[in-house]
């Protein structure tokens, strides 16, 4: 139990907190390449409870979606990962993919961005679902079928039944999208980790969707690792932040207080680089760009590109700090007062 | 030119494909992209162009280009129709209109340096020295905040926003008038598409370009646009000024991409209106009867099934397409939302759907 004890060092020392539904823990992905490893994730800890959607917010190469692959044992090739990956009571850090394939999809499902790469265009949805609940809950043919249509029905597919037969390009992205919603959920998974599952949708269909996952976790208390670099899916559906940058988190918090009042500078530049729909403020873009892998800035990973940096910023790593239910790596936030959007 | 002169004049624009049948004897059946659309941009000014997928807005832009031929209409440039212009007429035009795309990893060549690839409009129209060439590509690359030293390397050396800048500077190089931009900032990262929208404002500024802004990201239409004009289906369903558009929409279309678009606030995403619609946006394959957004209206009411609502002008600046202007509750040029504040009217339930009262 020692990474729960890491982990809970970390969160306010409230013993009442029932065991999470899972724990990341000193969680570190060096990838191999071209005879050099880099550190793509950095000692990653955060921890998901029953029922709560929680956001792992980045841009591209902040590490997010190695995070995400790593709790199922998904990484490419080359990568390789270290630290612990609690699962309610079991460690999946390590696991054999015999052991992870009785938990991949039943236990613990993920949706991808592009619902069309994660289908097999051969197979029609009804049999690609059945065969999932066939799998793991060994059901009948029958019974099976039956599942798939009520899947399709649960997620606001119109003649569900008729559906089943169709294969996955006579659906638009929208409806594939609620597709592959369908196939996560099949078995009820206790955790559902969706990878910018409204990204690749236009904007009426990602507010459905959006909309079916939050009632999928306010009725069936499915809880959710929602992917994304949108603050605004981040409000509309999630219980509390992590974020992340060149695979460090930088930040966490209740979305409520991320968005009234963020203590990481790069939080702060986020929420000011969006456009805003409701309100008639410039964005104003953070200075520089994401650094590569390779070559992530010593100290502070931020501090090139921050405005408040002092030069202890640019010496040595940055430690994350507990503060009440928050999380920050910065040394300065004490006394930064910064701007959130809410 | 001066700004606030009409630059493009676009007058019942009409775009459709052939789509073939199924089978050997299916017939062939036209797909209407853009059905008859019409619009203006003056001279320095930036109109945004929002609507989802298959709503016909990139082929308005192609159109515009010459990318494809349209069945029908007029588009009057400085004056002049661009209609029926054959090929190298078209192309004696590069100068003075230009595009940017939305990916800039298929945009850009990859066998090309960046040298080569911004300096492309200019080498097929003009005859430049070396020095005349690098000295061009150097002063685009630095308006767009790029190191002209960089021009030897190649696309893929590049991160996407800074591939898009690349694109920017050589769709700036011959400064023309008119910069098609389509989703040109749609597939970068929060921040980097900060930078670019506002590297976009600042060339507008220093060159008088204008734009069409072609988005489906309603946000940063508003933010980068003076007028904004909704499409649905092919056609225009509203059209104003950006803040009238995004702040107070008259048209049911516009309300529910409003209210889908998540502010990052808990508690604003929570007061919103929520208009979350159902079904999906209608097929150009098979526009519905009446007005195309019948199906999938909250306030559809008999009308709306079977007649098409004309273009009519609102109490402010701008246009809609909505019966509700002028039959049932007879919204009279008013927004939206006047109606919705009459709760005793019309409202608006949980689950989105609106109930008579």
């Amino acid at each position: 139990m020692s990474s729960r004890a890491d982990a809970s060092a970390l969160e306010e020392t409230n013993g009442t907190r029932p065991l999470p539904l899972l724990a990341v823990s000193g969680l570190s992905i060096d990838i191999a390449m071209a005879g050099r490893t880099t550190r793509v994730v950095d000692d990653v800890s955060f921890e998901i409870h029953d029922g709560e959607a929680v956001a792992l917010v980045g841009e591209s190469g902040s590490g997010k979606t190695m995070t995400a692959l790593s709790i199922l044992g998904l990484l490419p090739r080359g990568a390789t990962a270290s630290g612990s990956i609690r699962f309610r009571e079991q460690q999946l850090a390590g696991l054999p993919e015999s052991s992870l394939n009785r938990i991949r999809g039943k236990s613990i499902a993920i949706i991808y961005q592009e619902p069309m790469s994660s289908l097999n265009p051969a197979l029609t949805v009804g049999e690609q679902i059945a065969e999932t609940v066939r799998h793991h809950l060994g059901l009948g043919r029958g019974a099976a079928k039956e599942r798939a249509v009520e899947l399709l029905a649960m997620v606001g597919i119109p003649e569900p039944a008729a559906r089943i037969h169709d294969y996955p390009h006579m659906f638009s992205g929208g409806m594939l999208q609620r597709v592959g919603i369908a196939m996560a959920l099949s078995c009820e998974p206790a955790l559902l980790i969706a990878d910018e599952p409204t990204t690749a949708l236009d904007a009426t269909v990602q507010a459905q969707v959006l909309e079916l996952l939050a009632s999928l976790r306010d009725k069936s208390r499915t809880s959710l690792l929602f992917l994304t670099h949108d603050f605004g899916a981040v409000a509309a559906l999630c219980d509390r932040a992590v974020v992340m940058y060149c695979g460090e988190v930088v930040e966490v918090a209740s979305a409520e207080a991320l968005f009234d009042r963020p203590l990481h500078p790069y939080t702060e530049g986020l929420l000011g680089a969006m456009a805003r729909l409701d309100r008639n403020t410039e964005p104003i873009p953070i200075k520089g760009t994401v650094p590569l892998h390779a070559d992530f800035p010593e100290g502070c990973h931020f501090h090139p590109r921050c405005s408040y940096v002092v030069p202890a910023c640019t010496i040595a790593p940055i430690a994350e700090i507990a503060v009440a239910s928050r999380r920050v790596r910065c040394r300065r936030f004490r006394e930064l007062n910064l701007k959130g959007s809410a | 030119m001066k700004d606030g002169e009409t630059l493009l004049d676009v007058r019942d624009l009409r775009v459709s494909f052939p789509q073939p049948g199924r089978g050997l004897l299916g017939r062939t059946r036209n797909v209407a992209a853009v059905r008859g659309i019409s619009f203006s941009i003056d001279a320095g000014e930036t109109l945004g162009l929002v609507g989802e997928s298959g709503s016909g807005k990139s082929s308005t832009g192609r159109a515009l280009l010459g990318l494809n031929r349209p069945s029908g209409g007029s588009i009057c440039f400085l004056g002049r129709e661009l209609l029926g212009l054959n090929r190298r007429d078209m192309g004696n035009l590069r100068d003075k209109i230009q595009m940017v795309f939305q990916d800039p990893y298929s945009s850009l060549d990859p066998s090309m340096t960046v040298l080569d690839i911004v300096a492309e409009p200019a080498d097929t129209r003009l005859k430049l020295s070396r020095s005349e060439r690098v000295a061009m590509v150097s002063e685009a690359l630095r308006l767009v905040g790029l190191d002209p030293t960089l021009r030897h390397r190649y696309p893929n050396e590049f991160s996407g926003g800074q591939r898009q800048r690349i694109a920017i500077a050589r769709a700036i190089l011959l400064r023309p008038q008119f910069i098609v931009c389509d989703e040109a900032v749609s597939a970068l990262d929060v921040s980097t598409k900060a930078h670019v929208v506002s590297l976009l404002k600042q060339i507008q500024r220093e060159t008088g370009a204008s734009y069409l802004f072609i988005s489906h990201d309603l946000a940063i239409v508003r933010n980068i646009s003076a007028r904004i004009a909704v499409m649905y289906a092919g056609q225009i369903c509203e059209t104003g000024p950006a803040d009238q558009v995004c702040l107070r929409p008259a048209h049911p279309y516009t309300l529910a991409l409003v209210s889908a678009h998540s502010v990052p606030d808990p508690r604003a995403h929570r007061r919103r209106p929520r208009i979350v619609l159902q079904g999906e946006p209608a097929s150009p394959l098979n526009p519905p009867a009446g007005c195309a957004f019948h199906p999938r209206c909250p306030f559809v009411m008999d009308i709306c099934r079977t007649v098409a609502p004309a273009l009519t002008p609102l109490r402010d600046n701008g246009m809609t397409a909505c019966h509700l202007q002028t039959s049932g509750p007879n919204l009279a040029g008013n927004s939206l939302q006047a109606m919705l504040d009459r709760t005793s009217t019309i409202a608006v339930n949980h689950s989105g759907n609106a109930a008579g009262g």
